[in-house]
């Protein structure tokens, strides 16, 4: 679709006409109707209502100097989603698209493919960012969803507070603490995509200060739909389970542990993968990727005052990918941050941190995939410092802070950032910030030999990781305004403009003959290396409309523009990132309803944009959901997704790499959920 | 897509005129609390001496808490023949002038002062604050899964002539003082 600029300044002259309406409306009055209502209720439904105490994280979030956004546990139940993946489809500007079943691409303001190098993302605390292809692989990302707390996401840059790899975005997964989930749940469904899924969850009080939750969970799901005439392959299932434990040691300390093991496979078509250096040399065949991890993590929260806190956590986290005949890995990371926040004076709030993380990796090499060495040892010492100063009370802060690392691939980082928050009152925000982010080189690029195809000759054209690659670096300039003209009406725009250097690309090398393995064969190298660069610039807006203490409607749109380019002396075949990867346009528009009997009915629509450089077509996906709870013990519900077509593609061939892609098909399942 | 985008504000712009103070994703928790706390003098006798005392039920809030601004919603409101009054209380001898006390979370750390000043009256003591029913105070809310709960521990409020109806006991929590 095409967007041009005298639509977009229509839009926006209708939304500067909507502000002055707004603007100039009476503010709601002292009148509390909400609790004249509630009053009259009986005592069963005064205890079903579900009630929120995030009034001062509400206005945390309100009063952000970030573009953030927040999608809470009553989000995830009410679209239907059943993968973390899935469910940030409801960010605006977020870019949400299945390469096949279990593998997506998925990241924030752009530059979007299987391994989206840019968006960091953490599970309470614990990064499941992976360092060895620089991406996230997004099977692996999983919790017992009805555990979530929420799921705060950030577009833009992280990187003073979060350190690298956290340029385009930062997605933090949270999950309840274990006190707020007492007693226990079963659920379970089926449908034609989603073969049979069930989740268990238990959670009790030890004694007044100590709790604890176990859960356990299962999936099989189908395959999605044929394309190209490649037979679908990428059917998966998994088993999780977990637990967490929560100790308030007195008033003002309190430690938690928790921990979770994995098991699963996600089946995949593997493309064209070398086997022989004989001409032709490639094969395509059927695998089965196990994935196989466990995670502990421990922390420990201090309250030394009331403007002063500390945190101090420490985690394990082993990731196994078997993907043979290919290529196997186990990650094995450690991890230990402390963080402490106080008052310097009454103007200043200081927030520093250390942090060092020590990553083992090991890998076993097959033809077509090799790493050397074999096995290492990798590190990421770093510590932050951001100071907070009031210049006018409740009104003007200036955010200032930075980042210092040093890592074993590119030795010393810095990422600083400004921010300047404007808060007049309690409706409106005004925020800009100027950071700066980097993304540290993978493994793959450090240290990789990927041999791609197999000319005749025979002649091997293998891509090859240089120690040379650079951080890739962001300068970005952002600007937004969030807007409450009543508690029942809320709007956030955010305004980025993206400057990225040294960008990944693959320069050509002298050829050069290898004898072994046999038979001997010229190999044309690529050799990674820094020589891209470019920008992006856009906008996302967000909407949420409370019509009605029973309707809930938001929207979201967002706009993007991708323009990159190859630096002078460059002569790159490609480039991990490229325009035309990414859709210019998206929105969405999402429903929650109440109705009489206790009966939900939910709809959301999203658009997304086609992909110009693989010629994927935009689409429209359209997903309804009917809840119906007969008693507070009990939940039912059956969810369309994607009932627009019984199939469509959302990624384009290059951005998959090795792997065939397949259709997303509609999807049909029912839910049963029983609590005690 | 542009029609869609307009649509919607054009559809948002028709609902300008109604606000109710409502936030997103839910009830703000206090406020069904003070539900509740309104809903109890339904399900609590006072002794009779007490009940024809006078023509009004007063709450009194202990402590600076938004509860009783909240409250004040229903001031004037006759529940049970009796008009509700409102009242912050600054002083521990004036708690004895109320039915029903609301004891702020702020004052945690005089809660051992205050039971001790209300003991051998009739007054009934709410609260949100950590082991409040285990420490000797009669309800206190918390938070479960979202929804507003609440602990009740019958032995302070037996001591003080209250009779707490069965069906209010079988919604709640029954703590017991060790």
């Amino acid at each position: 679709m095409k967007f041009n600029n005298k639509n977009l300044k229509h839009v926006f002259l209708l939304w500067f006409a909507w502000m002055l309406i707004i603007g100039s409306s009476p503010v709601y009055g002292k009148n509390d109707l909400e609790l004249t209502t509630l009053k009259d209720l009986s005592l069963d439904e005064l205890l079903d209502i579900k009630v929120t105490s995030v009034a001062k994280k509400e206005q945390r979030l309100f009063k952000a100097a970030s573009a953030i956004y927040v999608i809470t546990n009553e989000d995830i139940r009410r679209s239907g989603h059943t993968t973390i993946a899935e469910a940030l489809r409801m960010v605006p500007g977020m870019q949400v698209a299945h390469i096949d079943s279990n593998t997506w691409a998925v990241t924030s303001r752009g530059l979007n493919s299987r391994f989206a190098s840019k968006l960091l993302v953490m599970i309470d605390g614990r990064s499941v960012y992976s360092q060895i292809f620089s991406g996230v692989y997004w099977d692996e990302v999983d919790v017992a969803l009805k555990d979530i707390d929420r799921i705060e996401v950030i577009r833009g840059p992280g990187g003073t507070i979060w350190g690298a790899n956290a340029v385009n975005g930062v997605i933090n997964i949270i999950t309840k603490n274990s006190k707020d989930t007492q007693g226990g749940f079963i659920s379970a469904g089926a449908g034609n995509q989603e073969l049979g899924f069930g989740t268990f969850r238990y959670g009790e009080k030890i004694d007044q200060n100590k709790s604890f939750r176990v859960y356990g969970k299962y999936y099989e799901r189908d395959e999605f739909g044929e394309r190209l005439g490649n037979t679908p392959a990428d059917s998966w299932d998994a088993f999780r389970g977990g637990f967490r434990m929560d100790w308030e040691v007195s008033e003002k300390s309190s430690l938690t542990f928790q921990g979770d093991y994995y098991n699963g496979e996600s089946g995949e078509k593997a493309d064209n993968n070398v086997v022989s250096f004989s001409f032709p040399g490639t094969a395509s065949f059927d695998r089965e990727v196990q994935i196989d991890g466990v995670n502990f993590l421990t922390r420990w929260k201090k309250i030394i005052s009331e403007t002063s806190d500390m945190e101090l956590q420490f985690y394990f986290n082993r990731q196994k990918r078997d993907g043979s005949p290919i290529t196997e890995f186990i990650l094995d990371t450690y991890d230990l941050e402390f963080q402490h926040r106080f008052l310097l004076t009454q103007k200043q709030e200081i927030t520093w941190g250390l942090g060092q993380r020590y990553v083992k990796d090991s890998f076993s090499n097959s033809l077509a995939l090799q790493f050397d060495p074999l096995s290492r040892w990798n590190y990421r010492l770093g510590t932050f410092i951001q100071d907070e100063i009031t210049l006018i009370p409740d009104n003007l802060r200036l955010i200032l802070g930075s980042k210092f690392s040093e890592n074993n691939y590119t030795g010393f980082e810095f990422q600083p950032s400004g921010r300047l928050l404007w808060t007049p009152n309690d409706r409106h925000t005004v925020w800009g910030a100027v950071s700066r982010a980097v993304r540290t080189p993978s493994r793959a690029e450090d240290t990789i030999r990927l041999n791609g195809s197999v000319l005749p000759g025979p002649t091997v054209a293998a891509f090859i990781g240089t120690h040379n690659f650079e951080s890739e670096d962001l300068l970005a300039y952002e600007a937004g305004y969030r807007f409450r003209p009543s508690s029942k009406l809320f709007f956030d725009l955010s305004l980025f403009y993206n400057k990225y250097e040294n960008l990944n690309s693959r320069e050509p090398g002298s050829p050069f003959i290898e004898t072994s393995p046999s038979p001997a064969h010229a190999v044309l190298p690529f050799f990674v290396e820094n020589q891209s660069s470019g920008e992006t610039y856009g906008l996302e807006f967000d909407v949420k409309w409370k019509p009605k203490n029973w309707w809930q409607l938001s929207a979201g749109f967002n706009w993007l523009e991708v323009s990159l380019n190859l630096d002078p002396g460059s002569q790159a075949i490609s480039t991990l990132a490229a325009e035309g990867n990414d859709p210019e346009f998206q929105a969405n528009i999402r429903s929650q309803l109440d109705l009489p009997h206790n009966f939900e009915f939910d709809t959301a629509f999203y658009y997304v944009d086609n992909l110009e450089r693989f010629k994927v077509p935009s689409y429209i996906r359209a997903d309804l959901r009917l809840g119906w709870h007969p008693t507070e013990n009990w939940d039912v519900s059956v969810v369309v997704q994607n009932l627009q077509d019984s199939e469509h593609l959302e990624s384009g061939e290059e951005s998959t790499r090795l792997l065939s892609l397949t259709e997303v098909q509609r999807s049909v399942y029912g839910k049963i959920t029983w609590k005690f | 897509m542009k029609k869609i985008f307009i649509f919607l504000i054009i559809l948002i712009s028709f609902s300008l005129q109604t606000f109710p103070n409502e936030s997103f994703g839910g009830i703000r928790e206090d406020k069904v609390q003070a539900a509740f706390i309104y809903k109890f003098i339904q399900f609590i006798e006072w002794p009779t001496e007490i009940e024809k005392e006078s023509n009004k039920f007063k709450i009194g809030i202990y402590g600076k808490s938004n509860m009783e601004e909240l409250l004040q919603t229903f001031s004037g409101e006759k529940v049970n023949g009796r008009f509700l009054e409102i009242h912050p209380v600054k002083n521990l001898n004036d708690l004895k002038k109320c039915h029903i006390i609301f004891i702020s979370p702020s004052e945690a750390s005089k809660l051992n002062e205050i039971l001790e000043a209300l003991n051998g009256s009739s007054i009934l003591t709410i609260s949100r604050m950590k082991d409040f029913a285990l420490k000797g105070g009669m309800i206190n809310f918390y938070v479960n899964e979202e929804r507003v709960r609440f602990e009740i521990n019958p032995e302070p409020a037996r001591n003080a002539g209250l009779k707490i109806s069965s069906k209010l006991l079988k919604v709640s929590k029954v703590i017991r003082t060790p």
